[in-house]
């Protein structure tokens, strides 16, 4: 069933769409908040309850891309249970990620200081990851994003995983260049 | 390693970019027959969660929540959606959002644009434009009485900006299919005027009143421009929760002046710029409600220009009681 339909189904109160959404993105959803979260039960809590979400939202919500807008949600919601979880401090694919973009996140701003900049962080961040070799820009998005392990990241993109690790390795440095040329930190 | 700092990183993603990392190979059908595999197979893992989660909604049908109306059933829910005068085809109707009374929305055409406008009583101010997008800029001020939010996205080509009255606890909203979230507020303003209140600040006889908002060094700043008597003016304020004396420019002028000297408006520190017979400023800081002021004029200025117009235009947030 494609996206507009789905959300025409909810704006019509009609519970099918939730099944649809789970039939659609209940896997993206799993594998998304599975590389933030590493018990799989508290990962599959976090992807039903992002289609909960997702049916109590729309409306008033009306997301352009329902894909997105659930792997947005599933994400949070991921971070948030791991925040509540964080006394176990278990390492999980995504806290390794965060390892490896540790070279570009300096600075010592404070929270007023970097919200404000928030909007031109976005400008630059996007129009940085447009600017890359297409295989590149998913690369990083599949690592970072996602928090795809390099093997996975190899499988699903059809590639070596010395490829798609000397690829993030050069797109951490170009954005890391970018941000010192721009004067950018966070 | 800062785990909230690599979120604000990764947040930044539009979701373009997120659905084309999701998909990584384009028109294979090999790869296509594994992804309906996946899917298939991800239906039933979902269709047992389905039934195993106690909250989740049955398939039942319920009502649908948006419903045709005319103007005089939203006037009869206690709402008012005035149009711009070149509006045409307006189409109104009601949303069931869960609250006590719906929400009311008109849509309309107005300048070959597209609108949507909607108002929903509630009593603190919300986001119900319903757009979820990754929003480049998001501002929020305070305009005379009223709580102003201006979001814009160029990533997904829309805008909204909305308005929140306390004294009647509505909020409005109004949104198009468009990254120029200034002219859908050149478009809020017309409403805004019509319904009452005062969103923008201008001497009788002005011509040429524009209202806009903005960010500068990480203030939103919302500015009223208008000409009169052929001499052009731009009117500022921003909120700061900054109290140091000596207080920012939101002027956005850099000129350097022939003339510079402290005075007060009103009962706030002031600081004034002017050449002789030429362009100046005025600028000024109420520290009770911490709103920063700006005045130029292009043309004519003085001291007693530029305060003369500055006692004009300005309004203590807290009324004439300091």
């Amino acid at each position: 069933m494609e996206d507009e339909q789905i959300v025409e189904l909810s704006f019509r109160r009609d519970g099918t769409a939730v099944k649809e959404m789970q039939d659609k993105y209940g896997k993206l959803c799993m594998e998304i908040a599975g590389h933030i979260l590493p018990d799989g039960r508290d990962a599959e809590e976090c992807a039903s309850d992002a289609f909960l979400r997702a049916w109590n939202s729309i409306p008033p919500e009306h997301p352009r891309s329902l894909k997105a807008y659930l792997a947005r949600i599933a994400r949070n919601l991921a971070l948030d249970r791991y925040d509540y979880n964080s006394a176990s401090r278990r390492s999980t694919a995504l806290t390794d990620a965060f390892e490896e973009l540790e070279g570009c996140i300096c600075g010592d701003k404070d929270e007023p200081e970097r919200a404000a900049e928030a909007g031109e962080f976005r400008t630059f961040l996007n129009g940085f990851l447009r600017a890359q070799p297409r295989d590149a820009r998913i690369y990083f998005i599949r690592r970072y994003w996602y928090g795809e392990s390099i093997e996975e990241i190899a499988c699903s993109c059809r590639a070596g995983e010395e490829k798609v690790k000397s690829s993030l390795f050069r797109t951490r440095n170009r954005l890391r260049e970018a941000m010192i040329k721009e004067n950018i930190s966070i | 390693m800062n785990e909230s700092r690599f979120d604000t990183l990764m947040r930044s993603v539009d979701d373009g970019l997120l659905e084309e990392a999701e998909t990584p190979h384009k028109n294979n059908r090999t790869w296509k027959v594994i992804a309906y595999a996946a899917v298939a197979a991800c239906v039933c893992i979902a269709a047992v969660g389905m039934l195993t989660h106690p909250k989740a909604p049955g398939g039942v049908q319920t009502a649908n929540p948006v419903k045709e109306v005319t103007e005089a059933q939203i006037t009869e829910l206690g709402y008012s959606l005035p149009l711009p005068d070149d509006a045409k085809n307006a189409a109104y109707s009601t949303v069931d959002s869960g609250a006590a009374l719906p929400m009311a929305q008109v849509t309309f055409q107005s300048g070959g644009q597209e609108y949507t406008c909607r108002a929903l009583k509630t009593e603190s101010s919300k986001d119900i434009s319903g757009i979820s997008a990754d929003w480049a800029q998001t501002l929020s001020w305070k305009a005379g009485t009223l709580e102003m939010q201006m979001n814009e996205s160029n990533a997904d080509n829309a805008s909204w900006v909305g308005w929140y009255s306390a004294d009647d606890g509505t909020q409005w909203c109004l949104s198009a299919q468009s990254a120029d979230a200034l002219s859908v507020l050149n478009t809020a303003q017309q409403i805004v005027d019509t319904l009452g209140y005062e969103m923008e600040v201008a001497p009788e006889g002005a011509k040429d009143v524009s209202y806009s908002a903005m960010l500068q060094d990480g203030l939103t700043v919302a500015e009223t421009s208008f000409t009169l008597d052929g001499v052009k003016y731009a009117y500022r304020t921003a909120s700061t929760s900054s109290v140091d004396e000596n207080f920012a420019d939101i002027s956005g002028d850099s000129e350097k002046y022939q003339v510079s000297a402290s005075t007060q408006v009103g009962w706030c520190n002031a600081r004034i710029y002017y050449n002789m017979d030429g362009s100046g400023k005025l600028v000024w800081f109420d520290v009770v409600p911490g709103l920063l002021y700006s005045l130029t004029m292009s043309d004519g200025a003085s001291q007693s220009a530029l305060l003369d117009m500055a006692q004009q235009l300005y309004t203590p947030a807290q009324g004439d009681a300091g």
